[in-house]
């Protein structure tokens, strides 16, 4: 039955998102829209490191925002093509992910979560502090998005979308067959079921959580050069723990280790969150925090309904 | 040692040592596990057994001594590298991949080993053990019997050279422990190489070409199972089980 | 000079009382929960807010104010264990327990922040200080205020570590951190003794809250700088080791402190990190050595 509605519902969702643009011709849906995909690709990488393969993260904010950060300040200051700066944001997002990974090779479930949390507000602190380039508490703006979009605001929204929506559907298609269908993913589920087994049956588990690590924050600091490029600010605040919360919220809410759970879940939650923004901008948060509790005691398998839990 | 005739014993342990802060946990301990016998380590709870495995497969590191695999030291290598040289382990509690199924469980010790073409034997195991119609049930939920049988089996799909098994009837029905004992008699008669920590003493005495005994972390005796049984020092040591420390 | 270290030896201290109110609270829960209460910061806000309630709307004595504000805190935290970590305890069965607990209250903590601000409404919010008056030292003063948080928070401590040694409630408690199949087997009441020790470790966070109301004002994020900080001193302490985290909290309190002298103030909170994952990479078990029980 859930595997039914998994082959259904899936393709019936991607093939409406491509086509929402002509569905409903409006910006202030396409700008939500928009983020809703890039909330979940940060969902789906924080489900290959966390759901998958079990070294869960509460820095995800921090590598989001070093994407975001890299892609906006390389762009503003040394004129990067924003194609480049999303390569540049993963690979500085993944850069930092390969060095925070170095302690999770000895560190375990706790302490691992305390170090990334750590992270992220250190990456905070110096986005708000290093005013030259991140222009501080206010934020980095003024540079350049994709170039030649249409110039027409509407067009020039749908454009952006579908650039939007192609990239994000292609690396949640990326990460998910790592997960499934190569040796990697294997290695990452039996690191997160049984880290001694695993090395026991000769896995070398220090290189497959490293790998998850440098994945994950990639495709982390890749949505935040999304981000960068739609919403044309990027500040301090895109790295606070509240970021992290609704990334997780999201991934528990749609089903860990399934990748396309988390991706689910973000649209429905970020879709829930910007719903109840028209009640009170407050309720968004509550409503995360609820969904976060009530899907970890009692939907541990979240709406993907997947066989396998953290 | 030079250009000996003599083939290198598949598992040599020699002075291996392990202290827990002032606590010898293993303390001066050497043998050999010659290719194609069966060993049977045995002793009193706490003396020591499940430490020896520890320091083979490198879950703990020795203070002292050294492990030789074919006549090459692996005290030196980690885990992972120890576990492709063909060596398996099995766990006293069992160890599995609880919440994936029976069949990844496999599919997972063949990746990590390296080794390809695995399903037609894992077939085989599965049919053999009566696992075959489970193979897609989570691994947490068959029962404790069934949970052995996986364990080994998931060592048996990649032709192991040495076999470390840490009481694999602990726990198990009468009718699986014959199935694990004519399991292991079959694979030595095909060449495998086992060393067994097992209290059950007519399993060992009968399955065993040689056991070693030990005793507070040292070896006390070693030798074929009729010189054991009759040793007054192993009788000591496993009678006087009641006033040994159980720390382990 | 030396008068300016004196006076910075003296905002450490008093700040390190804070920190080791906190901390201490939450190495307690995790000791004997084996649970890391992200939440922790949430009971300092509410604390806060309960001070300011009771002070403030209804002009209770500021004795009373904060006595009230910690019992409430107290009050609410017994309601975490048997409401959301028993039932996922349930789930997991003999599961190991795994990281799904952070998460658990980390969701608490959103869902707690975001209430206050719902409730409460973002303003910072104004508590007058319990006392008034500074300790003139000649080379510094001391607002008495700032002296009163050091004497409560030593009195609070004092009264813990009594409670823990002396009482039968406090032995279980002690009990359950040593071993807690051990302590069920001896006829301990797990649940109880775990409801009870989750509620005195936010209780004390409240506590805190109400206590630096004056000195922070109220709003509903407050806490959360605080719990990440107490995350690096209940790491530098040694996780679960409740004189390490006493220790710690002065060790990094001082830090801070003096390290204004060398480097620009607003990175004064990055010390706390920075310890934090130096410690991690070099020292996992913590300064004192030994760590947690596991």
């Amino acid at each position: 039955m859930i595997a039914r509605v998994r082959v259904i519902a899936v393709p019936a969702a991607l093939v409406v998102a491509a086509l929402l643009p002509a569905l409903i011709p409006h910006p202030f849906v396409l700008t939500l829209a928009t983020q809703a995909m890039v909330w979940a690709l940060l969902a789906a990488s924080w489900d290959l490191l966390s759901g998958y393969t079990g070294q869960v993260s509460f820095g995800h904010a921090g590598f989001f925002a070093l994407g975001a950060y890299a892609a906006a300040t390389a762009t503003k200051h040394a004129d990067l093509s924003p194609w480049l700066g999303l390569v540049f944001a993963a690979l500085v997002a993944a850069l930092v992910g390969g060095l925070a990974g170095f302690p999770a090779l000895r560190l375990r479930g706790h302490y691992l979560a305390l170090v990334t949390l750590g992270l992220a507000e250190i990456v905070r602190l110096v986005a708000q502090n290093w005013l030259e380039l991140t222009g501080g508490p206010f934020g980095i703006h003024d540079y350049r998005t994709f170039p030649g979009l249409p110039a027409a605001p509407l067009a020039h929204r749908q454009a952006r979308y579908v650039i939007v929506v192609a990239i994000v559907a292609a690396s949640v298609v990326a990460m998910r067959a790592l997960c499934e269908r190569t040796p990697a993913g294997k290695a990452f589920r039996a690191i997160r079921e049984d880290e001694v087994l695993a090395e026991m049956l000769g896995i070398r588990t220090t290189v497959y959580k490293l790998l998850a690590f440098v994945v994950s924050s990639a495709f982390a600091g890749l949505a935040g050069a999304l981000y960068a490029y739609d919403v044309q600010l990027v500040s301090p605040s895109v790295a606070s723990a509240a970021t992290t919360s609704f990334v997780i919220g999201m991934a528990v809410f749609g089903g860990l280790g399934t990748v396309w759970g988390p991706v689910l879940g973000a649209l429905l939650l970020f879709g829930l969150s910007e719903g109840l923004r028209f009640i009170g901008v407050v309720y968004n948060l509550i409503a995360v925090g609820l969904v976060i509790m009530i899907f970890v005691v009692f939907v541990p398998r979240g709406l993907a309904g997947g066989r396998r839990t953290a | 040692m030079g250009k000996e005739v003599t083939q290198p014993a598949r598992l040599a342990v020699s002075e291996l040592t392990k202290r827990f802060g002032g606590l010898r946990a293993v303390s001066g301990c050497s043998f050999e596990v010659e290719a194609g016998s069966v060993v049977g380590l045995i002793g009193p709870n706490g003396s020591g057994k499940t430490t020896v495995f520890d320091l083979i497969t490198r879950l703990l590191r020795a203070d002292g001594g050294r492990v030789l695999h074919d006549g090459e030291r692996i005290d030196d290598l980690s885990t992972h590298e120890i576990a492709r040289r063909g060596i398996g382990r099995t766990f006293q509690a069992v160890r599995l991949f609880r919440a994936l199924p029976v069949r990844e469980n496999l599919a997972i010790a063949a990746m990590g080993r390296g080794v390809r073409d695995w399903e037609g034997r894992a077939d085989a195991w599965l049919e053999r053990l009566g696992l075959m119609g489970l193979v897609d049930a989570s691994a947490g939920s068959l029962s404790v019997g069934q949970q052995r049988l996986l364990e080994l089996a998931m060592n048996l799909v990649i032709e192991p050279t040495l076999l470390l098994l840490d009481e694999p009837l602990a726990g198990v029905h009468p009718v699986v422990r014959r199935q694990i004992a004519e399991t292991i008699r079959e694979l030595r008669g095909r060449g495998r190489t086992f060393l067994i920590i097992e209290h059950h003493m007519p399993f060992v005495m009968s399955l065993c070409d040689k056991i070693v005994v030990m005793d507070h972390g040292e070896k006390i005796a070693e030798g074929p199972p009729a010189a054991i049984r009759a040793d007054e020092r192993v009788i000591a040591a496993l009678l006087g089980q009641g006033r040994a420390r159980d720390d382990a | 000079m030396l008068e300016s270290l004196a006076e910075f030896a003296i905002q450490g201290i008093v700040l390190g009382g804070l920190y080791a109110l906190f901390a201490v609270g939450l190495t307690l829960i995790f000791g004997v929960l084996d649970v890391i209460n992200v939440a922790h910061g949430e009971f300092f806000a509410i604390g806060g807010y309960l001070a300011f309630a009771a002070i403030v709307v209804l002009h209770w004595p500021g004795a009373a104010g904060v006595a009230g504000a910690a019992v409430g805190t107290f009050v609410l935290g017994l309601g975490v264990y048997p409401l959301l970590l028993a039932p996922l305890k349930r789930r997991l069965g003999a599961r190991p327990r795994g990281p799904l607990y952070l998460v658990l209250t980390l969701g608490l903590s959103t869902f707690l922040q975001s209430s206050l601000l719902a409730a409460a409404g973002g303003d910072y919010l104004r508590v007058p200080p319990y006392a008034g008056g500074v300790l003139d030292l000649s080379f510094t003063a001391v607002s008495h205020q700032r002296l009163l948080v050091l004497v409560v928070s030593i009195v609070l401590l004092g009264g813990l570590f009594l409670f823990l040694r002396f009482h039968r409630e406090g032995l279980a408690v002690r009990a359950v951190a040593q071993n807690p199949d051990a302590a069920q087997a001896m006829g301990i009441n797990l649940p109880r003794v775990f409801a009870l020790t989750l509620a005195l470790g936010v209780g004390l966070a409240g506590a805190g809250g109400a206590l630096m109301a004056p000195l922070f004002n109220v709003y509903p994020t407050v806490g959360f700088p605080l719990t990440i900080k107490a995350f690096a001193i209940t790491i530098l302490g040694g996780m679960g080791n409740l004189a390490g985290a006493l220790v710690a909290s002065f060790l990094i309190s001082l830090a801070e402190a003096f390290s204004v002298m060398l480097i620009p103030s607003e990175w004064q909170n990055a010390i706390a990190f920075a310890v934090m994952i130096v410690m991690l990479l070099l020292r996992p078990s913590g300064l004192l050595g030994g760590g947690g029980r596991r």
